[in-house]
This record gives structure tokens, C-alpha cells and sequence, in this order.
């Protein structure tokens, strides 16, 4: 069974991406920001991870670059899942730590995000 | 022992004779008894005579004649004669000369005496007065050098007096000219006065309109100067100071092209390019932001504007107006993060509900609901992706203000792109009762390189205009064509139309025209601003023609060859 970390603080969200997720037959795990789910991908390893930006404590993007420093999950896969729209600053940082994909959550259907996530879990 | 009678006669005759001799021999003054005659001897002489005279002794002096002791021997005559005659000499002065050749002057008082036998000689006394002679004589003249020098001073005082009465009389006279002379000028001046009056009140209003136009120009916020057909600075207000940080002093006379600026990245702006520079050459106001670095390192954004000032056709010199725009910009820049939090913030719950809209929609038991409950979700739906789409719009403006629009351009044949949105537009139109047409003029591909999400945005809202804006019945035709290096994509209705004078402020931020409204309250007035931001940011253009009530055309043209470049 495939492994996938939501990193989300928005309880929404989290709860329905899991609930969905389950239900699609993966193993998940949740953390609320971005210094637990450094932990979380440290300790279990997931196959994905979608990744929030805006948290408290730690952002999605610092967790990105402390993610692509460690040697076990510097290849893990991330879905950079958010409402902030990419400004220059954030495309550097996405460009450099080369997350799978970005996506601006509103902009989603949230069926389309789970075929996406099927897709690149697969390859 | 006595003496005989005449012993003692004799005796005390002789002590008499010997006391007077003493007597006279110790007088300070000369004594003495000579004989008179051409020459003269002396009987008697004391002792005061011989020293006088310079004699070694009384007997070497009584050898010497007393004419001998005359300096002109000829004054001894006349004395003798003078004695001879009057009985005496009383203080007679008298030149003589001693023994050793020394002049001196004697006073002499003389008395004529006879012997019994009545042989004459001479009793007298003489003293010497030569210092004395010789004082009198200084003091006769310093007396009468003295007398000399006022005389001579009286005659130039006279000789003053004769002059400066002259000169009164010359200075009456010349005044009496003046007098006339000055009568004439009072009158010449009294005209000149009321010349001057008149002069007076227009340099009144021009010194006024100076003032105002100084204060005006120290009062301007922005730096502006004043440079000539070379670019040296002539003029300058105090705001330049202040913006530039340099004084008046440093400015003036000196060429505004070395005013170093840089562009965002730092690199110097070269010659050619400087708004100075190009106003010359181009004899056109110019406008350009740039970066100016202050004498102490502080770089901050400054907009020229470098206008032309001509005299007839010829340009003799620019007026540049220099504005500090850091506050503008951070501003701007406030205004876009917070549209951009905003926008966060606001999707959020957006993207929340529409997420759980979806996921309730594909539950088995919403299959199976009734249509009607079926259609208040999709009301719902529709308006919860309505507002998402306002909130997209709003920071795609809020980028495009930024200058931050990301543009990634990969290679797209248009003409499918184009079939493909107005295919999926065709839902719209056909639910508007509208017609929906595409016309390909070049039929073959036409492949251009453009950021496609961006490309969608510009096609979707001028599709989704001319739809909205139509009336049932009413038909869209989008024509795609090729003119040279550029592409022309062109959508044109036959609904409510634009007025000419909303048609200048068609392409601003949240314009919409009152028919706009009125057809569909729930436009944003972004749409069509995004359009001309996003495809003049490509090189291209865009183009609108329109009639009230009879339709609107718009028609977009892109460079093929020219890749996006940032907005």
C-alpha cells in the first residue's frame, strides 16, 4: 500500500483530502505543520507528499528545502498543494527543489487532483 | 721806637698803595692806565686784563702797544679822539684780538687823566663781553630769523587769502551755474520721475509674477530643471537638492547626461539611452524610471520626464521634471502583497467549498437526488467558482501592477488552440441562443510561441465578452489570419456595443459601461484590462471597433517570431 503524507494546517481540507484518500486505498498520515511533517517524511518515508505553503511554525517551502537536504527523502515525491499563487520568489524555490507539481488548490477540481496523484504515484 | 711823622705818612702812604694795588689786581674785570698816542702803552694792567688777553705774563703784555690789541687799528684813533674829547668812554664796545690771535669784543669805560706835570693818560676798565656779544647776537637771530619766517608766513597766508578769496568768488560763480544747471536737471528728473513710475508698475507686475513662478517652482514637489540644446543644467529648483542630493552648485553649468542611472539590475543606463538624451535627439517628451544612486550610496527609483522646449521648430533646451517614486513603488508593492494575502485568504474557504461541493456531487445518493436539489448545488457551485474567478482576476492584476507576471512560452499551433476554446465555448453560446463561428484564413498550422495559460485567459474573456454581451439570436465570429510577421485573431458580435467615449476607458481596471452592467451585473471590469496588459506585454496589440446597439469587434495581433518577453 502506497504511503501519502498531507501536510495541511486548514482542518478542512486535511480532513476531506484524507477521507478521500483512504477511500482511494492509500495509507495516510497527516501533520499540521511544517516542522511535524519534516519529521513525519523523516520517520515514515511516504511515497507522496502534498505539501501546504502557508503554516504556522514552519512553512511548505522551508519544509521543501530542509526535505531536499536530507539525503533519505531527497528524492520522496511532493505535491506543492496551495491557494498562495506562485510569485517570483516562491517559482525559484519550487524551481530549485523540483517538487512533482503545483497546485493552486482553488484552481482544482478535486477529482482532477486525485487522478493526478494516481498518476504520479505510479510513476 | 717811635717813628718821625713823616716816616708814618710815608708808611701808611705806602700801605694804601698796596691795599689798592691788591684791590685792583684781584678784580674779575680787566684794569689798566695806557698812554694815548697812535699807539699807546701800558702803564698798568692787572691781572684779569693779562688772562684776557692770553698773555704768559704781566710784563710780556705791558710790552705789546695797545694799538696792537685793536682788530682795526683804526678804532683805536677814534677812541682816543672820543676820550680826548668827552673826558670818557662809558661801555664803549670795542673789537679787539688777544695775544694768541683770538677775537674777542671788550666793553671799555675809560677815563682821561692828567699829571701834575700834565702828561695825559688813560684809567679804564674792560670787560670781556664776546660770550655775551655772541648770545645777543643768537638771540638777534633767532630773533630775526624768527621774524623772517612769520613775515614769510604772513605773505603766503596773504598769498592764501588773495587765492581763497578768488576761489569764493569762482565758487559763487560756479554755483550760480549749478543753481541753473540743477534747475534744468530738477525738471529733467521730474520727467524721468514719472517715466520711472510707469517703468516702475511694470516692473511691479513682471517682479510679482517672478515671485509667483519662483515660488511655483520651489514649491513643486518634484526636481525640475532646465537644461540647454547641450544638456548642461540651467536652472533648478530646490527639490532636485533634496531628490539628487546634490547642491545647485554642483549641478549647474554641468552636462545632465552624466547623471549615472541604472536599470532594476544595477547596470548603468548608456549614453544613448538617457532620457536627456533621447529628448534631444528625438525632439519628443520622453519618459523613463530608472535607478539613481545618491553621493552616499543610498540607490533609490526615480521617473523623468524630459520634455522638450521649443522655440519655433528648433529645440533649444528640456525641462526635466525628476520624482522620487521609492514611496510609489513601495506602495505598490504593499497594495500587490496585499491583494496577493488577500487573495489567499479569500480562497481558501473558496477553494474549501468548491472541493466539498465536488465531493458531495459524486456521492452515489447525489446521483440519485431530485433535479431540483441537483440544480441548487450546481447555483451554488457556479457561485462559488464565480467569486474564485473575480479573485483570479484580481491578482492577475495585482501581478500585472507589480510587473511580475511569469511568462513561460512553449510552441502552440493557434488555430487548434482557438478551435479547441471556442468548442468548449459553444455550451455558453448555445445555452445564450447564440451562434458561435470560427473562420480560419490560413488553413495550414500556424505555430507561435506564447505562455499558454495566459493565452487561454486573453481568448477565454474576449470569447466570454462577446457572448455575454450578445443578444439571443445574435452570432460570434472569431477569425484567425496571418498579415506577415503577425497573427490577427479577431471576435466580433452583433450585440449591445460600446459607446465611443467608453471605449477610451474600456481597457482600464474595473470599467464597465453602464449597458455592460445593466446586460450582466456580474463582470468584474478586468477582463478586458488583463487582455491589453498581457498581449501589448507580448509585442502585439489590441484593437477595438464598435457601434452602440449594432456590435463590437476585437481584434488581437501577436508577432509570430517574437517569443513572450516579461510584462
Amino acid at each position: 500500500m502506497k504511503k501519502i503524507l498531507v501536510v495541511e494546517d486548514e482542518l478542512a481540507y486535511l480532513n476531506l483530502l484524507r477521507n478521500q484518500l483512504v477511500r482511494q486505498g492509500y495509507k495516510v498520515t497527516v501533520a499540521t505543520d511544517g516542522k511535524k511533517g519534516l519529521e513525519k517524511a523523516r520517520t515514515q518515508l511516504p511515497d507522496l507528499i502534498l505539501l501546504d505553503i502557508r503554516m504556522p511554525v514552519m512553512d511548505g517551502i522551508t519544509m521543501l528545502e530542509l526535505l531536499r537536504k536530507d539525503a533519505k527523502t531527497k528524492h520522496t515525491k511532493v505535491i506543492m498543494l496551495t491557494n498562495l499563487e506562485p510569485d517570483s520568489k516562491i517559482i525559484a524555490k519550487v524551481v530549485k527543489e523540483q517538487p512533482l507539481y503545483y497546485c493552486v488548490k482553488s484552481d482544482v477540481k478535486s477529482g482532477d487532483l486525485l487522478a493526478k496523484i494516481k498518476e504520479l504515484i505510479a510513476g | 721806637m717811635s717813628k718821625l711823622p713823616r716816616e708814618v705818612s710815608q708808611e701808611s702812604l705806602s700801605e694804601a698803595h698796596e691795599k689798592y694795588q691788591d684791590l685792583i689786581e684781584n678784580l674779575s674785570v680787566g684794569v689798566y692806565r695806557n698812554t694815548p698816542g697812535p699807539k699807546g702803552h701800558f702803564l698798568v694792567a692787572n691781572s684779569a686784563i693779562v688772562r684776557m688777553f692770553e698773555a704768559k705774563s704781566k710784563a710780556e703784555f705791558i710790552k705789546h702797544n695797545v694799538s696792537d690789541l685793536y682788530r682795526y687799528p683804526v678804532k683805536r684813533k677814534e677812541f682816543v679822539a672820543e676820550i680826548m674829547q668827552k673826558g670818557e668812554v662809558k661801555n664803549k664796545e670795542v673789537e679787539l684780538v688777544t695775544l694768541k690771535g683770538k677775537k674777542i669784543i671788550g666793553s671799555v669805560t675809560a677815563v682821561l687823566k692828567k699829571t701834575r706835570s700834565g702828561e695825559i693818560y688813560f684809567d679804564g676798565i674792560i670787560e670781556d663781553i664776546t660770550k655775551r656779544k655772541k648770545m645777543e647776537s643768537e638771540l638777534r637771530q633767532y630773533h630775526d630769523d624768527l621774524e623772517i619766517q612769520v613775515r614769510k608766513r604772513t605773505l603766503q597766508l596773504q598769498d592764501i587769502n588773495k587765492k581763497l578769496l578768488g576761489e569764493i568768488v569762482e565758487r559763487k560763480r560756479t554755483q550760480k551755474i549749478l543753481q541753473k544747471s540743477n534747475d534744468m536737471l530738477e525738471s529733467a528728473k521730474q520727467a524721468m520721475l514719472n517715466v520711472m513710475e510707469d517703468l516702475g508698475d511694470a516692473k511691479v507686475i513682471i517682479e510679482r509674477e517672478k515671485a509667483k513662478d519662483d515660488a511655483m517652482l520651489a514649491s513643486i514637489g518634484e526636481g525640475m530643471i532646465a537644461v540647454d540644446n547641450l544638456g548642461q543644467v540651467i536652472l533648478m529648483n530646490k527639490a532636485v537638492e533634496e531628490i539628487l542630493g546634490f547642491s545647485r552648485k554642483d549641478l549647474k553649468g554641468k552636462l545632465l547626461t552624466n547623471l549615472v542611472l541604472e536599470d532594476e539590475g544595477g547596470n548603468l543606463i548608456p549614453l544613448s539611452k538617457h532620457p536627456t538624451t533621447m529628448a534631444l535627439a528625438m525632439e519628443k517628451t520622453v519618459k523613463a524610471s530608472y535607478y539613481f544612486v545618491r553621493k552616499n550610496k543610498m540607490r533609490f527609483p526615480i521617473a523623468i520626464t524630459a520634455t522638450p522646449i521649443k522655440l519655433g521648430p528648433k529645440t533649444i533646451g528640456l525641462i526635466e521634471i525628476i520624482r522620487d517614486i521609492s514611496t510609489e513603488l513601495e506602495i505598490d508593492k504593499a497594495k500587490s502583497e496585499f491583494v496577493s494575502l488577500a487573495s489567499h485568504q479569500l480562497r481558501t474557504p473558496l477553494g474549501i467549498v468548491k472541493w466539498y461541493m465536488e465531493a458531495i456531487v459524486s456521492e452515489e445518493y447525489m446521483q440519485k437526488a431530485p433535479l431540483s436539489i441537483k440544480a441548487y448545488f450546481q447555483q451554488i457551485y457556479k457561485s462559488n467558482e464565480r467569486v474564485l474567478c473575480l479573485v483570479r482576476d484580481l491578482l492577475s492584476v495585482s501581478r500585472i501592477d507589480q510587473g511580475n507576471v511569469k511568462d513561460t512560452p512553449t510552441r502552440v499551433d493557434l488555430t487548434l488552440t482557438i478551435s479547441e476554446m471556442v468548442a468548449q465555448m459553444l455550451i455558453l453560446a448555445k445555452k445564450r441562443k447564440i451562434g458561435l463561428h470560427l473562420h480560419r484564413m490560413p488553413m495550414k498550422k500556424l505555430i507561435i510561441k506564447i505562455d499558454t495559460l495566459r493565452f487561454h485567459e486573453v481568448i477565454e474573456n474576449l470569447l466570454s465578452n462577446a457572448i455575454e454581451y450578445s443578444k439571443p439570436g445574435g452570432s460570434v465570429e472569431v477569425v484567425v489570419g496571418q498579415v506577415g510577421d503577425l497573427v490577427s485573431i479577431s471576435v466580433s458580435d452583433n450585440g449591445i456595443g460600446i459607446s465611443s467615449a467608453d471605449q477610451k476607458k474600456l481597457f482600464t481596471k474595473f470599467f464597465r459601461t453602464e449597458n455592460a452592467v445593466a446586460q450582466n451585473a456580474e463582470g468584474s471590469g478586468l477582463g478586458l484590462y488583463v487582455v491589453k496588459a498581457y498581449v501589448e506585454g507580448w509585442g502585439g496589440t489590441v484593437t477595438v471597433k464598435s457601434t452602440l446597439s449594432k456590435g463590437s469587434s476585437f481584434t488581437i495581433t501577436l508577432p509570430i517570431k517574437k517569443g513572450g518577453k516579461k510584462i
